[in-house]
């Protein structure tokens, strides 16, 4: 087989792989395949740290809510438009990111191509080169089979000592909501006067 | 002419054994191995949060500082050939190191917003991927016919990853370069003492299995996170924040772990299979003995190096949250001075 002949064969294959592919392809929002509406998928729910502490000190119950955890629930409201998160691009990575490994992943290209080519007489290279390249071309075919975008099976929450807070009866009242720096709380806290 | 102790034992083993590949076990070296390995992950699973906090506050300090004695024993009096090497080393070690330790403050300064510490993230991994890969290539340069050319695309690839998965990847360091200790003991044993290489490698194989039976252990335990501010650190230096799904006690522990054999090879093996002689013992040290040598330098860098072993103890004891941040802090010079000295034992 010659050198040109090689290479439109290897296009060819590439090219007929890329046609099964429907790895980043968003599934149409209304309508199923059988031409249903889809149920919305219930809210899966963002895992945060959480503590309650009573503080004899204060007179109001308080909840502080770090800054991270708010500016990250505030990026999955549909209509919210803050600086940050209408700035997320794919897979919720500003653009900027993308682009940087971009634009380093097609200089490893070029420089693993060249690095291949200038050590074309070294048997070894090349066996490890042939042996990369398959197992690339496998892994990539193998995407094709698999439902790329699809959710890991979320895993129940270790609630740890949070249930000994209550007693099984509802409790009602007022709180005060602060944001607070990430520094000053990493975590969600509750915090419980005493009580009259 | 006399041998160094050290690699007197090379010349003891027959060429043609170690060709056959029949595997020679190094009993006594072996026993103490696995009695480390299993007796860690005993305790570790057992109590994985108690052990976080003894044993940064044990071991965290004098491992440095051994560490830096072994540095010290294996730098050259002239750096002759690999002076360009040694300055890109310590230059980039130190720069990166600095940049590392004023990264937060000026995010906090500058208010930088999510995206610009994200962005500032990925950058300082990028210069740390550039830092590895020029001194893979200033090593092949030393040894004609050693091409290292890979290390280019490689370190592109991998660059290209600290900008799609940031907070992961550093996440990654911190999980690596414990293992990085095990990789440098390898390369010591079969430099300094090639009888205990197999034994160490078989050895190493048990390491999974340990860790997998340390989850067992650790398994159903209740979340450490919530445990108050030092084990909400203890748990966000583990990367819960980073990995939610996966259980937070089960994140510790595997660190702690990874950093108690850290801690192993550094106090232990280290000094046994490659400094051949007691630590504080100086004269064997090139820098030392070297009649071009700097003796009286290094051995006051050393003495100020154990002043600062007690140091760091006593802050722990005043303010053990504060001091363990600073020292994660400062202890990437440590981590970053690794790498020049694993590429001269390549």
């Amino acid at each position: 087989m010659t050198p040109k002949l090689r290479f439109a064969a290897a296009t060819l294959a590439v090219l007929c792989l890329s046609t099964v592919a429907f790895a980043d392809v968003r599934l149409p929002d209304n309508r199923n395949n059988a031409g249903n509406r889809r149920d919305p998928k219930p809210p899966v729910g963002r895992p945060y740290s959480m503590s309650i502490e009573a503080d004899y000190d204060n007179r109001e119950a308080e909840l502080l809510i770090p800054a991270s955890a708010l500016r990250q629930l505030r990026a999955e409201l549909e209509d919210e438009t803050p600086s940050f998160a209408a700035s997320l691009g794919v897979g919720g990575l500003p653009p900027a990111h993308t682009a940087a490994a971009g634009v380093l992943l097609s200089l490893g290209l070029v420089f693993g191509g060249l690095w291949f080519a200038r050590s074309g007489r070294s048997a070894r290279v090349r066996r490890t080169a042939v042996v990369i390249a398959v197992c690339a071309l496998c892994a990539g075919a193998a995407t094709t089979l698999t439902l790329a975008n699809l959710a890991p099976p979320s895993m129940p929450l270790n609630a740890g000592t949070l249930p000994q807070a209550v007693d099984g009866d509802p409790r009602t009242g007022r709180v005060r909501v602060f944001v607070v720096r990430d520094d000053v709380s990493s975590e969600i806290k509750l915090i419980v006067p005493k009580p009259r | 002419m006399s041998m160094r102790p050290e690699f007197a034992e090379v010349g003891r083993v027959p060429v043609a054994a170690g060709r056959a590949g029949a595997l020679t076990v190094a009993w006594p070296f072996a026993l103490a191995a696995l009695s480390l390995m299993c007796a860690s992950a005993l305790l570790v699973g057992w109590m994985p949060l108690q052990l976080s906090v003894a044993t940064v506050f044990l071991f965290a300090g004098p491992h440095n500082w051994v560490e830096f004695r072994y540095f010290v024993s294996r730098m050259p009096v002239r750096w002759g050939r690999s002076r360009n090497f040694f300055r890109v080393g310590i230059g980039g070690a130190v720069l990166l190191t600095i940049l590392y330790a004023a990264w937060p403050q000026a995010a906090r300064a500058g208010a930088w917003g999510e995206s610009g510490w994200l962005a500032a993230g990925a950058l300082w991994n990028t210069l740390f991927v550039g830092w590895v890969v020029s001194l893979v290539l200033l090593r092949a340069k030393e040894k004609p016919g050693r091409d290292w050319s890979w290390a280019l695309p490689l370190g592109f690839g991998v660059a290209a990853l600290a900008w799609l998965y940031p907070s992961g990847w550093g996440l990654a360091l911190v999980y690596l370069h414990p293992l990085l200790a095990l990789w440098f003991l390898d390369r010591q044993l079969r430099k300094s003492r090639p009888r205990w290489s197999q034994t160490y490698r078989a050895c190493l194989c048990l390491l999974p299995l340990l860790v997998a039976a340390m989850w067992w252990l650790t398994a159903g335990g209740p979340s450490i996170a919530n445990g108050g501010a030092l084990a909400a650190r203890v748990a966000q230096h583990a990367g819960a924040e980073i990995l939610p799904s996966v259980p937070d006690r089960l994140l510790v522990s595997t660190h702690v772990y990874l950093e108690t054999i850290h801690y192993g090879v550094w106090l232990l093996a280290i000094p046994l299979a490659g400094l051949g002689t007691a630590p504080w013992r100086l004269e064997r040290i090139p820098l030392v003995s070297h009649p071009r040598g700097w003796p009286r330098a290094t051995a006051l860098v050393l003495a100020c190096g154990a002043l600062l072993v007690l140091a760091l103890w006593a802050c722990f004891s005043v303010d053990y949250l504060t001091t363990r941040d600073v020292y994660f802090t400062a202890a990437m010079l440590h981590v970053l001075a690794e790498v020049p000295f694993l590429l001269r034992l390549l």
